[in-house]
């Protein structure tokens, strides 16, 4: 069965920018750590926003761009990824809670720091009673999600909204520096937030999924070889691989197509393979060349990797 | 393609082992007590704590004591290890999905209170095991080498939408068996967040009692081993149940609180018995989420009363024995659920005294044995919405 | 400064209600349901509050009904029975 893409959203380094050269518009995360964020109360009621942490303002704007451009009320799946969840409120109830001893604590962040609160709040706003679900397994958070999707699809859902996001706090990268983490990915940390609309139906889609695949990995070409053979495709039908780090590097040898590091770009968070598929699905719209096939390939830790494969219609 | 459950593992505040839980739940015998090896609470606190410590465990399971491991992930490797028995859990088409909301919070709390008493750069590697993927990490590679690892995290339907996501993926064919359910330990963060929303009783919880005053927590571990046809012709492994109906539906009511007519429940449930083509009348017992909130009991008992009606089901909540365990109830309650197919019996709610305002029938009371059970319903229901309801049924 | 002036202030604060002025919150205005629209959460949070500035214990969050209901209602309790 096919899976078809009708919208795609996201907030991180890289705006939404309507210009076919997006990719030489790059800015390496270096030089540039600035999430370019919409103003959300023009998207969130603010009685509503007041009680929303970072990473759920965040996957709720995502999500009502991307549902603009479908009906949402087809919607029978909402997909959520992350690898950490509300850190940030995480830290902040914690914080109350080892301070304040004998008074009554404020709830608020303890009800925020759940990892389905994302999930739970874009139901919510949407009144949408189906099938909620929130995939947390550190880098590979967002294609466990995306594999759920496509399941999904392939069970009938006419419309799924599946997305990951993760946020980025001082406090982490406080940790990161304590326990001592390789410069790249020191340097490199931050957040960001990516949503994408599903299903079986080929109107009005942008892109195609066709496949989405985790796999051990000793040697990032080898593996790709053998998952790509499962969809009966070879290395060389691809025109582009768009790479991302997450905690670990690895060498990639020789392949037949240019790369993207995108992680360089969009910096290192446990959700960012989602920022990656936004870019490629955007380069797939835009590209001159007119490629067939592109590959998100998420090198989620020294041994296992993400790889999505996204497809021209 | 039909989902059949063999295997069994279960850790709680009654014990370790399938064996030592089915014997408290038969004498009504509950694991509910003040805490004693969670230390800095301010108040002595009801919680079904597990009477062992992290250094025991770690001793059961073979572990040096310095290892830093997360009392959630010894939880479940106790429970996981007993679920598989003989079976490998490796190859392409096997899996592990761990569903879980503490994580390694255990060790990152006792870091933050420290750390703000007296920073030790050494102990800063203890929050390496904070995420709730590595925590699944360690208990999935501890079980072999399965292909599919996930976890899954939805508040207190966490390891019903793990045992859901499982059934999804044998069905759907891309895993033959996979190992499903999930773990939770205590710890201070969800105890203090629990009584930050005043539904934290002081006393012994009592579910569906018109007295009521809020849930206990607790801890614990639960996986039962799904597995196709094609899988147990070559592990020949016994048959407990068949996994026959799930759904998984959103409230969309709240933030925390249920509507007042359980509508989310109402739609996992119907879902449920339209997946496993049944009607209500074919359900024998429910073992119902149940955690003593005056909001949860009220919405889930109206939900009840809708779907059945005047049907004179028989059900309870088990959470009088083992407190609430978060992320571990779906897989826990999911174990009790088919000792209660197996055995042909009902569990008895503890603590209840009074009929609660709707008046539907009052739970089941005393330990019933030579019940007719063909399916069994298992719900759980958690924050966010959402509300997730399995059927388990002979075989 | 005025209690019920203060009241709103940590009102604000409190409830993350950033878009709102204190001058916006009528003295007598519903806080709940159709006034200013706070919900149960908002509840326990004025509970931390009156324990947080005002010293005052309420263990029984049913009790925040009729406390609750307006700026008025909370500055009477708070003036009965602060410490």
């Amino acid at each position: 069965m096919n899976n078809y893409m009708y919208s795609s959203s996201a907030i991180s380094t890289i705006g939404n920018s309507t210009e076919a050269n997006l990719l030489q518009l790059l800015i390496p995360i270096e030089k540039n750590k600035a999430l370019i964020e919409p103003a959300y109360k023009e998207f969130i009621n603010p009685m509503l926003l007041r009680r929303m942490g970072k990473a759920t303002k965040m996957s709720v704007v995502c999500a009502l761009k991307c549902l603009k451009k479908v009906d949402v009320t087809n919607l029978n799946a909402i997909i959520v990824g992350t690898g950490l969840g509300a850190i940030a409120d995480t830290e902040k109830f914690l914080t109350i809670a080892s301070q304040q001893g004998e008074k009554i604590l404020p709830p608020t962040s303890f009800i925020q720091s759940g990892h389905n609160t994302i999930a739970g709040q874009i139901a919510l706003l949407l009144k949408n009673d189906s099938y909620n679900m929130t995939h947390v397994q550190q880098g590979l958070s967002f294609e466990y999600a995306l594999k759920d999707a496509v399941l999904s699809v392939q069970e009938g859902a006419q419309l799924a909204l599946v997305g990951a996001v993760d946020e980025y706090t001082p406090l982490l990268q406080n940790f990161a520096e304590r326990l001592k983490l390789e410069e790249s990915v020191k340097n490199q940390l931050l957040e960001g937030a990516a949503f994408f609309t599903l299903g079986g139906s080929p109107k009005k889609a942008i892109a195609k999924i066709k496949a989405v695949s985790i796999s051990s990995f000793k040697s990032v070409r080898d593996t790709l070889i053998k998952e790509l053979s499962k969809f009966d495709l070879r290395l060389e039908d691809l025109s582009l691989g768009f790479v991302g780090y997450n905690l670990a590097k690895a060498t990639i040898k020789e392949l037949p197509f240019k790369t993207i590091n995108y992680t360089n770009y969009t910096g290192r968070f446990f959700s960012s393979s989602a920022v990656g598929l936004h870019l490629a699905t955007h380069f797939l719209q835009h590209a001159e060349t007119d490629p067939q096939y592109l590959a998100v390939i998420n090198i989620a830790s020294k041994n296992k990797l993400g790889l999505i494969i996204v497809e021209r219609v | 393609m039909k989902v059949f459950v063999t295997g069994l593992g279960v850790v709680s505040a009654l014990g370790v082992g399938v064996n030592a839980n089915f014997k408290a739940l038969q004498k009504s015998i509950t694991g509910i007590g003040l805490n004693t090896l969670l230390k800095g609470l301010t108040e002595p606190t009801y919680v079904g704590e597990l009477d062992l410590s992290n250094q025991d465990m770690k001793r059961m399971l073979g572990f040096s004591k310095n290892d830093g491991i997360p009392r959630t992930a010894l939880l479940g490797m106790l429970a996981a290890k007993e679920a598989l028995g003989n079976t490998i859990l490796n190859g392409e088409r096997s899996g592990f999905i761990s569903g879980t909301t503490v994580g390694g919070m255990d060790l990152t709390e006792d870091y933050f209170k420290e750390a703000f008493d007296n920073e030790d750069h050494k102990k800063v590697l203890s929050i390496k095991t904070h995420d709730l993927g590595t925590v699944t990490n360690f208990i999935a590679n501890f079980c072999g080498n399965p292909n599919y690892v996930n976890t899954i995290s939805t508040a207190c339907s966490s390891s019903a939408n793990s045992i859901l996501l499982g059934a999804r993926m044998i069905r759907a064919g891309l895993l033959d068996k996979v190992l499903v359910g999930g773990a939770d330990a205590l710890s201070r963060f969800t105890i203090h967040g629990f009584r930050s929303l005043m539904i934290y009783d002081n006393q012994p919880c009592k579910p569906f009692d018109a007295a009521r005053n809020g849930l206990n927590l607790g801890e614990g571990a639960g996986y039962i081993l799904l597995e196709n046809d094609t899988s147990i012709s070559q592990t020949k492994n016994n048959i407990y149940a068949e996994l026959s109906g799930w759904n998984n539906a959103n409230d969309a009511f709240h933030q925390t609180g249920t509507s007042p007519n359980g509508d989310g429940a109402l739609k996992a449930m119907k879902g449920a018995l339209n997946a496993a083509s049944l009607n209500p009348t074919d359900i024998d017992y429910i073992n119902a989420h149940g955690t003593a909130t005056k909001n949860n009991d009220s919405s889930e008992l109206n939900a009840l009363a809708i779907l059945f009606k005047k049907q004179q089901i028989a059900f309870s909540s088990t959470k009088s024995y083992t407190g609430h365990t978060l992320g571990a109830s779906g897989g826990i309650e999911a174990v009790f659920s088919i000792l209660s197919l197996k055995n042909k019996c009902v569990f008895p709610i503890l603590n209840w005294l009074n009929l609660m305002e709707q008046k539907f029938k009052q739970p089941v009371t005393t330990y019933q044995v030579n019940v007719k059970i063909n399916n069994v319903m298992s719900n759980s229901f958690g924050f966010g919405g959402n509300s997730t309801s399995l059927i388990f049924s002979k075989v | 400064m005025d209690l019920k002036e203060e009241l709103k202030q940590h009102l604000i604060e409190q409830l993350n209600l950033e878009e709102v002025d204190a001058a916006d919150i009528e003295n007598d205005a519903a806080l709940f349901g159709d006034g200013l629209g706070l919900d149960s959460i908002d509840a326990l949070e004025l509970i931390v509050l009156l324990d947080t500035h005002y010293n005052i214990k309420i263990n029984n969050p049913e009790q925040g009904k009729e406390i609750f209901q307006s700026v008025n209602s909370m500055a009477e309790f708070i003036s009965q029975n602060r410490d």
